[in-house]
């Protein structure tokens, strides 16, 4: 079979001059649809991997990658922290090991501000309080500026029913910070774990420990390598119970599963578009086969084989599909990063955890949508394949 | 002639369109032979069956009795693949509304055969040059089909029909659409061709004149063929 023949045939069987206008009218729209539906989809697909990174991303620029703790919520011991350090720090990828005391307080910053806080203490931190920015302004504070911090453990209630509160401990803000996401700029303090002790009264509390890996490192593959090391060396010890090392990110699977599911329900609806497309396409290449019939019919007469006639057919189907396609694609493209650089896109932190969205383009998600409509343009382009295939070349000759 | 062997052979052709009660029995029996280098004219009335005897000798349509033999063998006994290199390899067609494709220019109209044959567009170009020069259109070779006029389509398509070399040209009224000047230079064009061509000419016309000059006259005649 000679593939210039077959891809000329096809090609300018589509473009043909010689076509009514409702027939270009329609082989336009085909064009047209498909290719809005293909920018639809990686447009979708972009702006909700761009969500979905952005939360990942500051969930992974405030939090270790891995997290350990005791199951049940028990505090670790000093001895522990040793334990889960060296075990820790054994493992490739491992960048530090930071001992946490994380509990809520209340703050208060200029007159009459209160909030209720989360205090994380780090071993890795030094003193001062850092607030998130949403914090500090209800607090009405900036840096240099002190807040007091009030823990529950000082609170009690006295026989007159008024609350006490023993412990106030007032602390610098040495820095007012992004954290990324609404919650933590709403409620989240960190300072040294000293400071968090003094403040909880606690002399050695530990309430998890976070490992820090590598950008490279799989936090998953980390903390399952962890985790079967603390199981043996607890067992081995003859504890009854052990630390456990889960990767961050699984405290928020939910979020993500919803997160997926969400982007999959409406990739189902914007596929739609294609559907509605592809029906379109399927008129569109009836009537130029139709248009074609004569053609069709003499080159069968110069000894066109069946297979290069249904060959041809899918083609036609293949090239409309694949301009579109490209068509599709680039709008994307372009879409993204018009969006990204011109016309932000602002959220409702206290919604949707983070203020900005940022589209994230990406090739393969724009391959596997136009690979997926390229062979359902294919399997559509079928049935007038057939057709043609199936016509008698002596008809086809008298058709006018 | 009787002792050459026929290149393409029609024995006891029956033919009927339709199913039913709605049928039409178009050939009732026809039978033909073509020699090599033997040029025969068909005549009959409009709706005779010229069309569909041709289509028939032509392998685009089945008989509904009877058989077809190219060179001796009988191409509805093989593959529909197999048919399809027959008829490019052994058949040539002129129609009486050229047929060229709108799409292509003239000179890739003729090197089409070629290339469905599997030759590379190069080599097929080339040997459609040949042609184009030989019906004396070259210089219109880039030009496609609707530039050019009837007469010059016609030669286009007959150059084509030429392209493989076959060993049986069928023309179905190939002057039939085109005016008295034009019909003259494409049939003298035709029975220069086949006469310098060692190659069958079969050709359905109105015309008693290209009747004629034709070497065998065969008339269809209520679905059977005599000579003329
Ligand atoms: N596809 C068809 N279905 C039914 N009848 C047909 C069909 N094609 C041709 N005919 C009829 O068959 C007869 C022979 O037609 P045709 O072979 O075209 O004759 P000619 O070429 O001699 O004019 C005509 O009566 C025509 O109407
Ligand atoms: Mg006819």
């Amino acid at each position: 079979m000679n593939l210039w023949l077959v891809g000329a045939l096809s090609v300018r069987q589509v473009v043909s001059r010689s076509h009514s206008g409702f027939v270009r009218f329609v082989g336009v729209l085909s064009v047209v649809g498909i290719a809005i539906g293909v920018a639809a989809l990686i447009i979708l697909r972009s702006f909700m991997d761009g969500f979905t990174g952005a939360i990942r991303h500051s969930l992974e620029a405030v939090n270790p990658a891995v997290h350990v703790y005791a199951p049940g919520g028990g505090a670790l011991g000093p001895s522990d922290y040793g334990l889960v350090r060296e075990l820790a720090l054994g493992i490739p990828g491992t960048t530090g090991v930071e001992a946490v005391l994380e509990r809520p307080a209340v703050a208060s910053g200029a007159v009459g501000t209160v909030a209720g806080v989360m205090v994380r203490g780090m071993s890795g931190s030094g003193d001062g309080a850092v607030l998130g920015i949403r914090l500090a302004q209800s607090l009405g504070v900036t840096m240099g500026d002190t807040v007091r911090l009030a823990s529950t453990a000082g609170v009690s209630v006295s026989g007159m029913g008024r609350v006490l509160v023993d412990t106030i401990m007032p602390m610098v803000v040495v820095r007012v910070t992004d954290f990324g996401i609404d919650e933590y700029n709403r409620s989240l303090v960190t300072t040294s774990i000293e400071s968090a002790r003094s403040l909880f009264g606690d002399e050695t509390g530990i309430s998890s420990m976070g490992v820090g890996l590598t950008a490279e490192t799989d936090p998953v593959n980390a903390s399952i390598t962890l985790d079967s090391l603390l199981r043996e060396s607890y067992v081995e010890g003859g504890w009854p119970a052990y630390m456990t090392a889960i990767p961050f990110m699984s405290f928020h699977t939910n979020l993500f599963q919803a997160l997926g599911l969400e982007s999959l329900a409406m990739t189902i609806v914007l596929g739609l578009i294609t559907v509605v497309a592809l029906l379109n396409l399927s008129s569109a290449l009836t009537m130029i086969a139709l248009e074609h019939r004569w053609d069709m019919g003499v080159l069968r007469a110069m000894g066109a084989t069946p297979r290069m006639v249904f060959v041809t057919s899918i083609t036609r189907g293949l090239s409309i599909g694949a301009v579109g396609v490209v068509i599709g694609a680039l709008a994307a493209w372009a879409s993204v990063l018009v969006v990204n650089n011109y016309f932000p896109i602002r959220l409702d932190g206290s919604v949707y955890w983070v203020e900005s969205l940022a589209g994230k383009f990406s090739a393969e998600t724009a391959l596997v949508a136009s690979a997926i409509t390229l062979l359902v343009c294919l399997l559509v382009s079928v049935a007038p394949a057939v057709s043609a295939l199936s016509d008698s070349p002596s008809e086809a000759l008298r058709y006018e | 002639m009787s002792d050459a062997r026929p290149v393409l052979s029609g024995r006891d052709i029956h033919f009927t369109y339709g199913r039913g009660a709605d049928t039409l029995h178009v050939l009732k029996g026809a039978s033909i032979d073509l020699f090599p280098g033997g040029l025969t004219a068909v005549m009959g009335p409009s709706g005779s069956g010229k069309s569909t005897l041709l289509h028939v000798l032509g392998l685009l349509a089945r008989p509904s009795s009877g058989a077809v033999l190219i060179d001796g063998r009988d191409p509805w006994k093989t593959s529909e693949a197999k048919r399809s290199r027959m008829r490019n390899q052994n058949l040539g067609f002129v129609f009486q509304f050229h047929h060229l494709l709108e799409e292509f220019t003239v000179h890739e109209n003729v090197a089409m055969p070629c290339m469905i044959s599997g030759k590379s567009r190069s080599q097929s170009m080339d040997i459609a040059g040949g042609l184009l020069r030989e019906v004396g259109i070259e210089s219109r070779g880039n030009h496609f089909p609707s530039e050019i006029s009837g007469g010059e389509r016609q030669r286009a398509a007959l150059a084509r029909a030429l392209a493989m070399e076959p060993a049986v040209v069928l023309a179905d009224e190939p002057t039939g659409n085109l005016d008295d000047e034009a019909t003259g230079v494409v049939e003298n064009l035709m029975l220069d061709l086949a006469r310098s061509r060692n190659q069958a000419f079969l050709i359905a016309t109105h015309s008693r004149e290209l009747a004629q000059r034709c070497g065998r006259l065969l008339i269809l005649d209520r679905g059977v063929l005599r000579e003329g």
